[in-house]
């Protein structure tokens, strides 16, 4: 019983701690690059989209790198399946990554980037709602202070990407 | 409380039957349900596993983008099974990331992040710890809480109709085993009712009748060989018994037979002495008679020696003639009829007393009379028995200087018992059987004088009124005579 009772005791503290936010509180980036990464998991690419067995999986920034260093940091050592991960920092849009975002606050271009990518097994990931709309595939938007997704589902089986319903149960599906 | 030893074998056989039922049916029962209770535990444990790994892989994407809605949405979903009572999921970092809880009071918060996949039981609570992995990567972990209660429900409910079937084959098997022993016990039942009648009636008659060969109509077979061997003996020891019985009868008949002829030649004999006593008489009196004339005539010759000679003669004619009375009323004791009456004796006595003792003076006797009853019987014939008592009495002590004659009665046994005692000469003991009999003379005719037949006139009369003589004596110490007669009805 005593041991009982210091055990919810314990309980009773940590959650406390936990509720309070005192606990060291991940930056919104950390998450989006963390997300990036959890897309690989979530979201299958054509064979094609890799000339071998082993080639990497690229995730590519186009426009101005919001992460520093965090992306980086957050796939380092990671792999999926054998593929490792590298990320390509990119002036414009580039058909060899498989995940693509789009970090440019220009509308025109934005658009002109999915434009050209709409066809192609390239994950767009931008942020707002307004990116899914706008034809991309995933945008991230916050909601109760948290990291949301909104998935534009026509956009993914256009570009021939096939997205686990996992990933669709958690996120906001639209539409064009 | 009944002894179960005395229960009847019925009664026995029946509990017998219920027990076994019982106890096969409860340990097969009990064995079923263990086993039952192992299968539905593997069952759950299978169960709670498989549903762990899909909830867990359900969440795998709430987990990775910290969607804590949705993982708990599918921690929801867990509330189609009432038995998971909670579920937790922790995000990699220990954190509780969503919680269910079946019903909100219940409030088990984990100890801690549970390390170890697998199944945990504790009383009546199963966990199973989940880690979810995605791609080698460590998501996070669900536990799922499972209450085991069930288990005990379905226990009771499995009892329940353990109890029900018990009862319904223990009533079957009884009915069953009550019809089947039927057979059984109706010939043990006959069995025992003919041992009984054998036991208490002697009745070896009876038969057990079993047309089935198994032990007991080997017993049954047993008994009545038994009982026929018996009745065989039983015939036989009552053969011999009658024939006993009929030897017996024939040697009784011929004691009678032989009774009778003794009684017949006795009589003839008594009847023959009669005659020759009372024929002696008449030539007795003439030798007397003449003797006598004999010694007068011959007187004045002074011859003394034929004086003597006749005088002898004459004294020897007159012995014997008082012989001859004494033998002819000796006899008509026995024949003459008895004539009863109240007779008393004190009054009896007295006179006696006088007759005897007038030709007795100088002698000193001092009499000790007591109190004496009435008695019934034939008066000359009781007077008889005094006088040659008291005669006695008389004579035998006339040789001690102060004579002591006790007369005294007493009652004994329904019967009077009359003694007559002297301090005179007495007689030694060894000669008591002989002093009744006819003749029988314990002194010398020079000592006392005396025929002999006295005491043997006393045993005939006291004989013929229903009593008793016997007689008690030391030499020299005196003699006491015993007679006994029945007290008047």
């Amino acid at each position: 019983m005593i041991s009982n009772c210091g055990n919810k005791l314990m309980t009773f503290l940590f959650l406390f701690l936990v509720s309070t936010g005192i606990a060291d509180a991940p930056r919104e980036s950390q998450i989006k690059a963390a997300f990036l990464y959890n897309f690989t998991q979530f979201v299958s690419w054509p064979a094609q989209t890799f000339s071998e067995a082993d080639s990497p999986m690229v995730i590519g920034v186009v426009g101005s790198d919001p992460f520093g260093s965090d992306l980086d940091d957050t796939i380092a050592g990671k792999t999926v399946g054998n593929r490792k991960l590298t990320v390509k920092r990119l002036s414009s849009e580039d058909a060899t990554c498989h995940i693509l975002f789009v970090a440019t606050q220009d509308v025109r271009r934005r658009d002109t980037i999915i434009e050209k990518l709409h066809k192609i097994p390239v994950l767009t990931v931008g942020n707002g709602i307004e990116f899914a709309k706008s034809g991309g595939m995933i945008g991230f938007y916050l909601q109760d202070n948290r990291v949301k997704l909104a998935i534009n589902v026509m956009a993914t089986q256009n570009a021939g990407l096939n997205v686990s319903s996992q990933l669709l149960r958690i996120s906001n599906i639209v539409r064009q | 409380m009944i002894n179960p030893k005395n229960l009847s074998l019925q009664h026995k056989f029946s509990a017998i039957t219920i027990i076994t039922v019982i106890l096969s049916l409860g340990l097969a029962c009990f064995i079923l349900a263990y086993h039952e209770r192992a299968s539905i535990y593997k069952r759950i444990e299978k169960k709670l596993a498989t549903q762990t790994r899909i909830t867990g892989f359900n969440s795998q994407a709430a987990l990775a983008f910290g969607d804590m809605k949705t993982a708990e949405e599918n921690l929801d979903a867990l509330r189609a099974d009432n038995h998971i009572i909670a579920a937790w999921i922790y995000n990699k970092d220990g954190i509780i990331f969503a919680k269910y809880h079946a019903l909100p009071f219940i409030n088990t918060e984990p100890v801690s992040v549970p390390l170890e996949e697998g199944l945990t039981r504790q009383d009546n609570q199963l966990s199973v710890v989940q880690k979810i992995v995605l791609d080698r990567n460590l998501l996070g972990t669900l536990i799922i809480f499972y209450d085991l209660s069930e288990i005990d429900e379905i226990m009771k409910q499995y009892f329940k109709i353990v109890f029900i079937v018990m009862g319904i084959s223990s009533f079957t098997a009884f009915a069953i085993a009550s019809k089947l022993q039927h057979g059984i016990m109706s010939r043990i039942q006959m069995l025992a009712n003919s041992v009984h009648v054998v036991s208490t009636q002697a009745d070896y008659k009876v038969r057990v009748f079993s047309n089935e060969q198994d032990e007991l109509g080997h017993l049954i077979e047993g008994f009545n060989q038994m009982v026929e061997e018996i009745q065989k003996r039983e015939s036989l020891v009552t053969a011999k018994t009658d024939e006993l019985a009929q030897l017996n009868r024939d040697l009784e008949q011929r004691v009678i037979e032989r009774t009778a002829e003794l009684e017949v030649s006795n009589k003839e004999l008594e009847a023959f002495s009669y005659s020759v006593a009372h024929d002696l008489r008449a030539p007795l009196r003439h030798i007397d008679g003449f003797v006598d004339l004999l010694r007068r005539h011959i007187a004045p010759s002074q011859d003394e020696k034929s004086q003597r000679y006749l005088k002898t003669i004459g004294t020897a004619a007159k012995d014997m003639g008082l012989l001859v009375d004494h033998l002819l009323v000796f006899s008509r004791m026995g024949k003459t009829a008895l004539n009863q009456i109240n007779v008393n004796v004190s009054s009896l006595i007295a006179e006696i007393r006088k007759e005897l003792e007038g030709p007795e003076t100088g002698r000193t006797i001092e009499w000790h009379i007591g109190e004496l009853p009435d008695i019934e019987g034939d008066t000359s014939m009781m007077r008889l028995v005094f006088v040659n008592l008291i005669s006695n009495a008389i004579k035998y002590s006339r040789n001690v200087p102060i004579a002591i004659i006790r007369i005294n009665a007493r009652e004994i046994n329904g019967m009077w018992e009359f003694s007559v005692e002297d301090n005179g000469a007495g007689f030694d003991m060894k000669y008591a059987g002989k002093l009744f009999g006819v003749f029988q003379r314990l002194h010398t005719a020079s000592e006392f004088e005396g025929t002999g037949i006295g005491l043997a006139n006393v045993r005939r009369i006291i004989n013929r009124h229903g009593g008793q003589t016997w007689a008690e004596g030391e030499v020299n110490h005196g003699a006491k005579f015993f007679f006994t007669l029945p007290k008047k009805s």
